[in-house]
């Protein structure tokens, strides 16, 4: 799964409004080589940067201090660029009309969505 | 319903909220087709409305036990990742669990809705307490913190302690510590002043303690943490916008809402 390099250079956009979460994950990614972007906690910074970052994947917490963060994911979907949205609340989170999103379960190992993010880079 | 000839359908409930009703307007015709009046229905859902806050209750309950987990888990893996022994990793993994809980345990007590920061400084500080009491002084306004803003002031008193213990003020006899806020025209600001310590030095690396102290006022507040390593003692200033760190109600919800 995990071609050497394949993470290197990489610009992740982090969305995470638990500051520990977001520190862990940031961790993770940066030792793998990624240039985290963020991580961001609000949901009108996080639209901010979807629209205007150049980003090769994205990392979304569905909840934010109580607001849902599916316009960050609609943005995205325009612009091409893959995400994982992250919760709490299971499969059952994601709105219908879109089934395609992927959703990673909390808690969640950081280095396995590090390896998830690289296996959806590599293919 | 005579005018748009269309009927109604919304949820009525009893002033208290021990009653649910499902209310129906129809067209009332004669066997010819001709509108003769109105016909309003109640039908009682009270038991179906039970429930259904009960199963929100409980997804809500799961949502934030699984968001716990997490960021205990984040916790054990950045701290494991700064340990230089298995016990310093129990000890400081520990410490740091005991603040998280200590916070938790305020925010029940408050309806998981409101905690005053000076409720924080008392819990999160009586264990580096001297029995005289007099190397620790805090000073401030009551300030109810949402619950966001308590678990991240709470784990910051928490860090800014131990690393006292460590290095600074509480290292040493005689050392003492002054925690004083304002919240000024909109803005919060927190001092914490060390003194009497031993001979201070800025560390050569910025350890997880300092990182999330810094990262966390940043990221979740949209605020700043400055320190300043006097040989005097370190003082570490925290500023934020107010209106993140306080709590506000939400507005009351309506009795009368549109069934969909």
């Amino acid at each position: 799964v995990n071609a050497p390099g394949i993470l290197e250079g990489r610009r992740i956009l982090l969305v995470e409004d638990q500051f520990i979460i977001a520190l862990e994950l940031e961790r993770v990614l940066t030792r793998a080589g990624c240039v985290v972007i963020g991580p961001v906690a609000r949901l009108k910074k996080a639209i901010e940067l979807a629209r205007l970052e150049e980003l090769d994947f994205a990392i979304l917490d569905v909840n934010l201090f109580g607001e849902k963060v599916f316009p960050v994911a609609d943005i995205l979907q325009t612009r091409a660029i893959p995400f994982l949205l992250t919760t709490g609340y299971g499969e059952a989170a994601v709105p219908a009309g879109r089934q395609g999103w992927r959703v990673v379960s909390k808690p969640y190992d950081s280095d396995k969505v590090r390896d998830l993010i690289a296996a959806e880079l590599a293919a | 319903v005579l005018e748009t000839q269309q009927p109604l359908e919304r949820r009525v409930s009893r002033r208290d909220r021990t009653a649910h009703y499902l209310c129906r307007i129809n067209l009332y015709r004669s066997p010819a087709g001709a509108v003769e009046g109105t016909l309003v229905t109640f039908v009682e859902v009270t038991s179906l409305v039970r429930v259904e806050s009960q199963q929100m209750m409980i997804d809500e309950l799961n949502h934030r036990v699984k968001n716990m987990l997490a960021v205990v888990l984040s916790l054990a893996a950045q701290t494991a990742d700064g340990a230089t022994s298995l016990e310093s990793f129990r000890v400081a993994f520990g410490g740091r669990l005991q603040a998280l809980s200590t916070t938790y345990s305020l925010l029940g007590q408050g309806g998981w809705l409101s905690v005053d920061l000076r409720e924080i400084m008392h819990e999160e500080l009586r264990p580096f307490l001297a029995d005289d009491g007099r190397n620790i002084a805090i000073r401030g306004p009551p300030l109810g913190l949402n619950a966001n803003a308590a678990l991240v002031l709470g784990m910051v008193v928490h860090e800014l302690a131990t690393n006292a213990v460590k290095y600074g003020a509480l290292a040493a006899p005689g050392g003492r510590i002054d925690v004083r806020w304002e919240d000024a025209g909109g803005r919060f600001t927190l001092d914490w002043t060390e003194s009497g310590g031993p001979a201070m030095a800025a560390p050569a690396r910025q350890g997880f303690g300092l990182t999330l102290i810094d990262r966390s006022i940043a990221h979740e507040l949209d605020g700043s943490a400055s320190f300043d390593f006097a040989a005097a003692g370190l003082h570490m200033r925290i500023e934020a916008p107010l209106e993140h760190l306080a709590y506000r109600p939400e507005p009351a919800s309506t009795q009368v809402e549109p069934v969909t």
